[in-house]
């Protein structure tokens, strides 16, 4: 089987993968790295959302070996508890996540919003949000989660 | 399981010659947002050669002369973000932005949006509409064909010798130009269409020629109104004129009805957007 290399939150690993494998299963099955979920698998959820090579991606539709050597980042790498990152704080604190199930592939999208864009304006936040589901908040106070991260990130120079 | 194999060929006539020899067990791979979502459903029941194009360097967004040359891996992120289709191709840049969601469009290619040609695809009415022409490189060499004559043609025939598309090049929009593009979706962030409309007409003093009125998502492929073009030709647009044209260039489609919304919606709904269209042109 061939073999992929690939960084994932700033680690190498090498894993022989089979030619149709997605970098979801690459992820979480030889990995064991979960925060990206299996949804849809369509790519219509959002769920699986990460950033390979800083762009946001769907990890369900993303073929493994075509990504070979680039630089994926999950949640897993953006903080850890007491140290979190002020997009993860944010939707902490504003209570954006119930079943939590969407929250991994929000807070991604996020991330990858305000890296381009630090002062979204709400309708640009809910166009970046567009692809990614949740079925239990309603949306409102994630894009409260959003408002108050960019704001926290402005105030300390661009986050982390 | 089956031994799948997967390439990523770094030259074009390395890859169609692969292609060529391996017709029956070859796979295009561009951005995987298709072709990925099908493995996902259903493992392939065959041994399959992934052919993968992302190393092809088909990805770029070039300007030559009154041409826009946009390569078939061009991601339709890069294209809507491109200062040179936003100024020489705003339709097919709206176009892009409006298609699927933020990351689907980061990885998906244009060139794998006209070679899946779905029924309701976005790029193809756009292309259509701007009369751009297909690039297909094989291993008998370059051909270049008007969008419409790349879907006339038997798709099996393309794929004989090895064919992929490797480019489209399409023709910069002039000042003379009236444009508009109009799409239904069901929600935001999950972008196929129900229908769209793309229109793309030469107007002078408010008198319209040629016309491309472009449908999709209403027949087996988006088509290129005949009757639009030849109801607006050499006349002004009024009120009457576009009721007429909407009328007529509906009763061309044959719409299927499915999930996403019946044959009769799909019909009201292409005359709503045609109307509109041509409403803010006139």
């Amino acid at each position: 089987m061939p073999l992929l290399t690939i960084q994932v939150n700033r680690r190498e690993y090498k894993v022989e993968v089979e030619a149709t494998t997605s970098l979801l299963t690459v992820l979480r099955e030889h990995l064991h790295i979960t925060s990206p979920k299996v949804g849809c698998e369509t790519g219509d959820c959002g769920a699986c959302s990460v950033l390979v090579d800083s762009r946001l991606r769907r990890a369900c539709l993303t073929n493994a070996l075509s990504v070979q050597g680039a630089e994926v980042t999950t949640v897993e790498d953006l903080g850890e508890p007491g140290d979190l990152h002020p997009v993860q704080k944010q939707f902490y604190e504003n209570f954006a996540s119930q079943c939590g199930y969407c929250t991994p592939g929000m807070i991604m999208a996020t991330k990858a919003l305000l890296d381009r864009n630090p002062r979204p304006t709400d309708k640009e936040i809910k166009e970046a949000l567009s692809g990614n589901l949740c079925r239990c908040t309603g949306y409102v106070n994630i894009i409260k989660a959003v408002r108050a991260a960019a704001e926290q990130m402005a105030s300390c120079g661009g986050g982390k | 399981m089956f031994d799948n194999d997967f390439l990523a060929p770094t030259d074009l006539p390395q890859a169609c010659s692969l292609l060529f020899r391996e017709m029956n067990q070859a796979v295009i791979l561009a951005g995987g947002t298709i072709l990925m979502a099908r493995f996902n459903r259903r493992r392939p029941r065959r041994r399959v050669m992934i052919v993968y194009l992302g190393k092809l360097g088909l990805d770029y967004i070039r300007v030559s002369g009154r041409q826009v040359i946009v390569g078939a891996c061009a991601t339709l992120a890069d294209i809507a973000a491109s200062e040179e289709i936003r100024s020489r191709l705003p339709l097919l840049g709206q176009t892009c932005s409006e298609m699927a969601c933020p990351a689907v469009r980061n990885a998906a290619t244009l060139g794998g949006n006209v070679a899946n040609g779905a029924r309701n695809a976005d790029g193809i009415p756009a292309l259509m509409a701007l009369g751009a022409k297909v690039v297909v490189a094989s291993t008998t060499g370059e051909e270049k064909v008007s969008i419409e004559e790349f879907f006339a043609r038997p798709k099996a025939e393309m794929l004989k010798n090895g064919g992929l598309i490797k480019e489209f090049e399409i023709p910069a929009l002039d000042a003379d130009d009236k444009w508009g593009w109009l799409k239904l979706k069901q929600r935001q962030g999950e972008g196929r269409s129900v229908v769209t409309a793309a229109v793309r007409i030469k107007m002078e003093n408010k008198v319209c020629y040629d016309t491309r009125l472009v449908l999709g998502g209403v027949a087996p492929r988006p088509f290129v109104s005949p009757s639009a073009a030849a109801t607006l030709g050499g006349r002004p647009l009024s009120p009457e004129l576009i009721e007429e044209t909407a009328q007529k260039a509906v009763s061309e489609t044959n719409p299927l009805s499915d999930a996403r919304g019946s044959a009769w919606y799909r019909k009201k709904v292409a005359a709503v957007l045609v109307r509109r269209i041509l409403g803010q042109l006139a």
